[in-house]
Formats: C-alpha cells, structure tokens, sequence
C-alpha cells in the first residue's frame, strides 16, 4: 500500500478529516513543523480522467477551507511514510517559506484568448519558412501588447506567472496569488481591463488552492 | 465548501459567474501546478474523456511536466 499526497500544511494548521480519491480517509504525517495531507492508494499513479480530477480538486479545496495548504502535483504517490518524512525533511525550507507565501490568499486564474475575428491567427499553412517566422515574431508582439495592458492586475496581487503566447489562440495565460479580501477588487479590475481590449476574450477563474505558486521561483 | 468558479467571462460578464469552471482550467492547474513530490509522473492521458478537453492545452501541460 502506498500513499497519495494532497498537500503539505503546516503541523496542525488544517485537520485532515473527511475522504479523499476512491473514498479513502485522509490523514496527516508529521515531520517537525510540516506535514503531508494523505490518504492509502494501491498501485500505481491514479488515471488522470475528468472524474478523479474533480474529486482530487473538491479534496484539495476542502483542506484549503481549514487553512493554508500548498496542493501537490495530481498523481504524487509516495511508496510509505518514511519517504513523506523524507520529502518534508529535505524540502523543510523551501515548502515552509511557500506556506508562508501562500497564507491568506488564494490563486485567480486569467486566460486571455485572440477574438475570432482578431486578425492574428497564425496562417496554417505558410507559403515559407521566414513568413511563418514572421508570424510568429507578429503573434508574440501581439501577445507582449495584450499582457501589458494587464499589468495594472499585479499591482493587486502578491504575485503572478505569466505564460506568454502558450499557444496561438492564446496570448495570455496567467496566475496571480491574491489576498482573500481583495479577490472582488480584482474581478473589478479585469472587467474594466476588459473594456479597453477588443480584440480578445478574457477569463478569470478561482478562487484555486495555489497550484501555481508551489513550485518554480519564489513569489 | 467553496467553489472554484467562472469570476468573470468577456462574453457573459459577471452576471453569468456562477458557471463551473472547464476541464481546462482544472488541467492547467492540477496536472501543471502543485508540489512535485517525486521525479516521475506517469499519466495515462489517453483515458481522459475528451469532449470538453482541449488537447493541446493537455500536452502542453504534460509537456511541462516533462521539463522539471
């Protein structure tokens, strides 16, 4: 029998009751000031289909609502307890630096995606290399002006990550770690983002556990 | 408990926030973000049901794990 990882928490910051994938009871392992959310799982990573993603996202964010929690990656399986200690060990600093990070606030997601009527999409078929070149040099400056005009947004924020031009239809995708009180001020502000931009569609969703801010460079 | 929810939406505005959010946006976090608690990641991505899914959003996002 292994372990499947939710989130790692503060020793005693969020109580790890209720279930988590397959109905299995969650339950803590302490490691000095840390400590692994998790429950039994046999085999294997569990199959990331839509149904185990929504109940690994409910699980996560039922932890989130007792307290401050950085989730882990969907499908972390560790062998037994002693190599959860081990991770919490060797990962002390780092992870309790994140908590810190993290507590009080919560993770906005904002997709920005070309208009269909945009003039940007990339030709399908190219007539030579350095026009398809030149299109793509066209779309990320394209993508550059359309993240500028959000900037205003990290001003809200305690921090962000900005994936530029990820794909063609796509000219933003980003992150921003935001103050539970201030989730409303920032929904307000990309409505009035919005306004100024014509030619893309913006989403924005949350509020997330922070996904995005538990690993990579520090906020 | 609380929700992950549409906050807003060009098309719709804020008077239609209340939708669930996509698979894509589950993905985007879920798969691509979060602690990495080990060096390997097995995902047999072929058995998520792709009626709502964007793919390439997917590889992409498994695409990224692949690079840590």
């Amino acid at each position: 029998m292994s372990l499947l990882v939710y989130g790692i928490v503060q020793t005693g910051d969020v109580d790890a009751f209720g279930c988590g994938l397959d109905n299995r009871p969650l339950f803590g392992i302490t490691e000095g000031p840390l400590e692994a959310i998790v429950s039994d799982h046999e085999g294997r990573a569990p199959e990331p289909s839509a149904a185990a993603l929504r109940d690994y996202e409910r699980t996560v964010r039922g932890l989130m609502d007792r307290g401050t929690i950085l989730p882990a990656q969907f499908g972390s399986v560790l062998p037994d307890e002693d190599a959860v200690r081990g991770l919490l060990r060797s990962r002390r600093r780092d992870l309790l630096s994140r908590l810190r990070q993290v507590r009080g606030a919560v993770e906005i997601g904002l997709r920005a995606s070309w208009r269909e009527d945009a003039s940007v999409a990339l030709d399908p078929r190219p007539p030579s290399g350095s026009s398809y070149l030149r299109e793509r040099l066209e779309l990320r400056q394209s993508a550059r002006r359309v993240a500028s005009e959000l900037d205003p947004l990290t001003a809200l924020a305690r921090g962000s990550r900005r994936a530029l031009a990820p794909r063609p239809d796509l000219p933003v995708l980003d992150a921003y770690l935001v103050d539970r009180g201030r989730v409303r001020e920032f929904v307000a502000l990309v409505e009035q983002l919005d306004d100024r931009l014509d030619d893309v569609e913006l989403v924005c969703t949350g509020p997330w556990p922070p996904y995005s801010f538990a690993e990579g460079a520090p906020v | 408990m609380s929700e992950a929810r549409t906050l807003y939406a060009s098309s719709s505005g804020r008077a239609n926030a209340s939708q669930p959010v996509t698979l894509v946006d589950l993905l985007d976090r879920v798969l691509a973000g979060g602690v990495v608690v080990h060096g390997h990641v097995t995902l047999a991505v072929a058995d998520i049901d792709l009626i709502d899914l964007d793919v390439a959003l997917l590889v992409a996002a498994t695409a990224k794990l692949g690079e840590r």
